[in-house]
């Protein structure tokens, strides 16, 4: 449970992780494990189709929440269970504290309930004088050592058996071998007792069905069919936004959940509950069951035309299996109950702008998550909004304003940017790269060499360009985002010469700025506004058939957030959507619409590889282009592990969070390095700073270039 | 998907999931029931639902159970309600009980609740041994729900494979709260 007063605490914390080597390996070993394991479990289903179903099927239910709990309660109830609403989290507690009070239970088993967790149902019964023992195993071990999850799936990861040795040891009073196998039976032993004792169990709910008053379970461990079952009272507490119209709505989520979460085709057990047990010794003839099916802001948030989203959430913990930063730092550190980067947003809403104001800042932006989410819900767009809405709520820092208003002044911005040349005489070397930075920065950011501001802007150099002929057919607008234009000219100048060589007719307007990615990042949303309001203005003039970057997080900016962030300014919500239709990566519009191919270069084949930027290949759905491409141009192309895993960048991240940006580049190169690649490729600036700084840094030969710069070197003379 | 297809389909996911799998005509059913319940450890115990068997074939399989040298069990001293004998529990080795249907697309053993049908069978006993007949598959959950409509039993479990956890350093482990093992003997012709 992450509760660090401030963002210096919070990092501090951070570095405590980061020298925990075991979790990091454990994280490591299962972030691998777990990529393969998705991919099979999904092998033989259209997985897009399939988070598509379950979205609709989601947004449907809550479109319509307050009529399916009516139907679910009548149905439930029909069937012999007392369903209740607990309007918060007191509410829910209070409720089953009643239960149990009510019916003489002592002694409670539990079963894993995020949403048990959410309003710390544990310690409200135990308050109480309840004895209540979690059963789920990494449960329980957490609460022997009174933690939280770490984990959404496997709250104990953070534990080594070595550790679950020593806490078993002394939980049993005999000596514990640390063989996780032995281990693991210790934890059957213990708890069948409590399962045998027990007077009422607890367990959530996976699902619930309003056609039938069904509630389901999804588990692998079997405690939850024990927890239902043994004891005489069984109650259910379950977040509202698990209702579901049907049974084939809940077959939807079944089929994603268990592949998404473990890799597995379907858990072990899933159980399906409708109505009270047929119980020959209970009064009634039936089992006693209570369904507690909890608000705590849900229905206000259902009403959300953004937020809404979150809802499409299974729990399957995937987006925190694939976060970079979660495999540094694990769950205690990401989250405060809910975990990854759904835990982020919830925080927010369920536990408060306090506990989520660090937090929310710990997100890279990678769109791994949304990449694997079983919902399909823009986790980077919805962490982004959540800490605009802190920033509105707390204030803006003096570094985010600054930084807003800066941005949203292009003339300003740029007049800065040359006044950087000046600047840097001091400390700049005679390579490009920044010698040292001064104290208060050099001992965190030392990590990877910083390149100096060119000595000439691409927007100074364009007036001398080929533009290509005046006549052609083909027309594109370059947007060369702020690093291109002002530290590496040099990229746009290669797009520039392998486009005017094969008849592309080319533009540079002038007025365009910085996309307005790292405003919106910094939660300055007014500022990412004003700038994308100035980027479609200057490119509104240019009668271009394509709006081609070279940077990867520009051209996901501006085609997939421009028309989101635009949607409510009067007047631009069109415009935004036909400045977006326009807008292709470099890689893309050179393989699939130039149709560049093996007899248009000339070289020898060089080792090389690729680093895919984040915003390429998840923010643009660009895989094959950029490899297609260097194959063609005669390099001897060897992919490397986790090409498309984060390189640490992140833009204002890595400067946020220093310590876990170099910890992924370092990652990152290690792959680079084992290809015996002489040449790294990539197809965004911010990616090529990180990871040529950091090479630098290696005293690694290792040439980091961008795709363009490779194609128009070897490119035949026509 | 043709009955065989559709078994052949359940085998593999059904092993997939961890499940022993063997399609048995009638005739060797008593040679290789004993020889799964000789592996079993000590003590000789079986849990042993009372209800869910077609007619006249528990005492079939009571008989071979016991000419194995097993004593047979109730789970439950008081079935229906809710004194569980836990000694005997913890004391079987091997819990049997008939499954009507099983799933090939996931290679699940669809488990319905009842009185006596001994769910708890499947779930404490270190070793689980279900037996079916063939005739039972079916594809998937979704034609399950189709056949029975919306009566749904007051429990159904999809049990597939043994029970287990990666709670401990992400180490898939079996047999946590529920069996190590399982083996499911599928009646053909």
């Amino acid at each position: 449970m992450q509760n660090a007063k401030d963002l210096k605490e919070y990092r501090h914390q951070m570095r405590e992780s980061l020298d925990d080597e075991f979790l990091r390996k454990t994280l490591d070993t299962f972030a691998v494990a777990y990529r393969a394991g998705r991919a099979g479990a999904f092998a033989d289903f259209d997985v897009a189709a399939l988070v598509a179903d379950v979205a609709r099927s989601k947004d449907e239910a809550l479109s319509r929440i307050d009529q399916l709990y009516e139907e679910f309660k009548k149905n439930a109830e029909a069937a012999g269970v007392k369903v209740h609403f607990a309007k918060d989290a007191a509410a829910a507690n209070a409720i089953i504290a009643g239960i149990a009070v009510e019916n003489g239970a002592k002694k409670i088993v539990k079963s894993k309930s995020m949403t048990a967790e959410e309003t710390l149902l544990n310690h409200a019964l135990e308050e109480r004088g309840l004895e209540v023992v979690e059963t789920d195993l990494g449960e329980w071990i957490i609460q022997l050592r009174h933690e939280g999850p770490s984990h959404m799936v496997m709250p104990a990861i953070h534990l080594s058996r070595y550790q679950v040795k020593d806490l078993f040891t002394d939980v049993t009073g005999a000596r514990q071998e640390a063989d996780i196998e032995k281990l693991v039976k210790v934890a059957r032993r213990q708890l069948r007792e409590k399962f045998a004792q027990a007077d009422m169990g607890i367990t959530g709910a996976n699902f619930a069905v309003a056609q039938t008053g069904t509630i389901g379970l999804v588990t692998n461990e079997g405690n939850g069919r024990l927890v239902t079952t043994l004891p005489r009272i069984h109650v259910a507490l379950l977040g509202i936004d698990k209702l579901v119209p049907t049974l084939s709505d809940a077959l939807k989520i079944l089929k994603v959940l268990p592949r998404n979460a473990t890799g597995q085709n379907l858990t072990s057990y899933v159980t399906w509950i409708t109505g009270a047990n047929e119980c020959a010794s209970a009064e009634g003839g039936r089992k006693i069951t209570h369904f507690v099916v909890l608000d705590n802001g849900r229905l206000k948030l259902a009403k959300d035309p953004l937020f809404s989203q979150i809802f499409r959430c299974v729990r399957c913990g995937a987006c925190a299996n694939v976060c970079p930063v979660y495999r540094l730092v694990g769950g205690h550190k990401m989250g405060h109950i809910y975990i990854g980067a759904i835990g982020l947003i919830l925080t927010y809403f369920f536990h408060g702008a306090d506990k989520a104001k660090n937090l929310i800042q710990n997100c890279i932006n990678c769109e791994a998550c949304k990449d694997v989410c079983a919902g399909g819900i823009d986790l980077p767009r919805l962490i982004k909004e959540v800490r605009a809405r802190i920033l509105e709520e707390t204030g803006h820092p003096l570094p985010s304003l600054l930084l807003g208003k800066v941005l949203a002044n292009r003339k300003l911005f740029f007049t800065l940017l040359r006044s950087a040349k000046w600047a840097q005489k001091p400390v700049a070397d005679h390579e490009g790269y920044i010698r040292h930075l001064p104290m208060i920065f050099s001992r965190e950011h030392n990590y990877k060499a910083l390149p100096t501001v060119a000595e000439v802007p691409f927007r100074d150099r364009w007036a001398g360009l080929d533009k290509g002929p005046a006549l052609s057919r083909l027309s594109v607008g370059l947007f060369s985002g702020c690093v291109q234009d002002f530290v590496y000219p040099e990229q746009m100048e290669a797009a520039v010469k392998l486009f005017s060589a094969h008849g592309v007719r080319l533009s540079f307007p002038m007025t365009q700025s910085c996309c307005g990615l790292p405003a919106q990042m910094m939660g300055e949303s007014a500022a990412a506004k004003e700038v994308a309001v100035q980027n479609i203005r200057a490119f509104e003039k240019e009668k271009v058939d394509y709006i081609v970057t070279l940077c990867a997080s520009c051209g996901s900016h501006l085609k997939n957030n421009y028309p989101a962030i635009l949607s409510e300014t009067p007047g631009m919500r069109e415009k935004a959507l036909a400045f977006s239709a326009r807008v292709i990566d470099f890689s893309s519009f050179t393989n699939d619409v130039l149709g560049l191919t093996a007899t248009d270069f000339s070289g020898d084949p060089t080792p090389a590889t690729y680093h895919s930027p984040c915003h390429l290949c998840r923010g643009l759905g660009v895989h094959e282009a950029p490899r297609s491409l260097i194959r063609a141009s005669g390099l001897d192309f060897r992919e490397a592990d986790e090409s498309e895993v984060c390189c640490g960048f992140g833009g204002t991240f890595s400067v946020k969070f220093p310590e876990l940006s170099a910890e992924i580049l370092h990652k990152k190169l290690d792959k680079v390095e084992q290809t015996g690649a002489k040449v790294l490729l990539s197809d965004c600036p911010g990616c090529i700073m990180q990871l040529r700084g950091g090479l630098r840094k290696r005293g690694s030969s290792i040439a980091v270039r961008h795709t363009a710069e490779a194609l128009a070197d070897r490119m035949k003379k026509k | 998907m043709n009955r065989p297809q559709i078994v052949e389909r359940y085998i593999r996911m059904a092993r997939i999931a961890g499940t022993v799998v063997e399609c048995v005509c009638q005739p060797d059913l008593p040679l290789r029931l004993a020889e799964v319940l000789g592996q079993a450890g000590e003590p000789k115990i079986a849990a042993m639902s009372a209800t869910g068997w077609p007619e006249g074939f528990r005492q079939s399989i009571e008989a071979i159970v016991v000419s194995s040298g097993f004593e047979v069990r109730m789970p439950c001293k008081d079935p229906g309600g809710y004194t569980w004998d836990i000694g005997g529990v913890e004391a079987a080795s091997v819990g049997l009980v008939w499954c009507e249907h099983f799933l090939a697309d996931t290679g699940s053993l669809v488990l319905a609740t009842g009185q006596g049908r001994g769910g708890l069978s499947t779930l404490l006993p270190p070793i689980s041994i279900v037996l079916s007949d063939a005739t039972g598959c079916i594809e998937g959950l979704a034609d399950y729900f189709q056949q029975i409509g919306q009566r749904l039993p007051s429990r159904l479990t999809l049990a597939t494979g043994p029970s287990c956890t990666g709670d401990i350093e992400a180490t898939m482990t079996r047999g946590v709260h529920g069996p190590q093992k399982v083996v499911h003997f599928i009646l053909c012709d």
